[in-house]
């Protein structure tokens, strides 16, 4: 959830520059709806019911929903920080296929964050703790925002470039030109 | 309030992209 500190970073250093949250409301996203409906859709997938019930169709349900709003994203690249949030979710997923469909995070960051041992999740997780010198876990969630930090959460690196790109686009759009009135 | 409305539509769609691709859900192991 360090996401939603790099968007509300965005909305604070875009008032401050002087930027019109007004020409946010203007922008143009295509396939806004695909986003939301992935939202969604994890969110249920992984639910407490739903991630039990899913067994070995997890991993591709996750994969498959994360791909099909990556390629809503590309739909985007004109507006500015989707390059970068397009960058970060390639890492990500690049990780996430090297795990068979699961986030690998770090034993340690796990521990830092949790402050105990690793113990394994009842229902199907998108995330998978590997020892450090796992083959590209560096690419997986190896920081932590610790506790007691609201949103404390690991994250990888992947993350940092999605929330500059996230951030980037709402300073730059409540800067830019505003939209020519008809 | 309208215009309260779409930008915080906005953000909203800008937000569920971030979240999908940064998958923040990881109940890593959750207890």
């Amino acid at each position: 959830m360090l996401l939603l500190y790099f968007v509300a970073a965005g909305v604070a250093i875009g008032l401050l520059a002087r930027g019109d949250l007004d020409r946010l409301a203007a922008v143009r996203v295509s396939w806004a709806p695909v986003a939301i409906a992935g939202l969604v859709f994890q969110v249920v997938l992984f639910s407490g019911p739903v991630s039990s019930a899913v067994g070995s169709w997890g991993p591709a349900l996750y994969v498959g929903s994360t791909a099909i709003v990556l390629l809503a994203l590309l739909r985007n690249l004109e507006h500015p920080g989707f390059r970068l949030i397009a960058l970060g979710a390639a890492l990500n997923l690049v990780a996430i296929l090297a795990y068979g469909g699961q986030m690998p995070a770090s034993v340690e960051a796990y521990r830092l964050l949790t402050g105990h041992e690793p113990v394994p999740s009842a229902g199907f997780s998108n995330s998978v703790v590997a020892p450090w010198g796992s083959p590209l876990l560096w690419l997986g969630d190896v920081f932590v925002l610790p506790r007691p930090i609201p949103l404390a959460n690991v994250f990888s690196i992947g993350d940092v470039f999605i929330g500059l790109g996230g951030c980037l686009f709402i300073v730059r759009v409540m800067g830019g030109t505003p939209p020519a009135r008809t | 309030m309208q215009q309260l409305k779409r930008y915080g539509f906005r953000l909203m769609i800008l937000s569920s992209f971030l979240l999908v691709l940064a998958a923040p859900m990881r109940w890593i192991a959750a207890p």
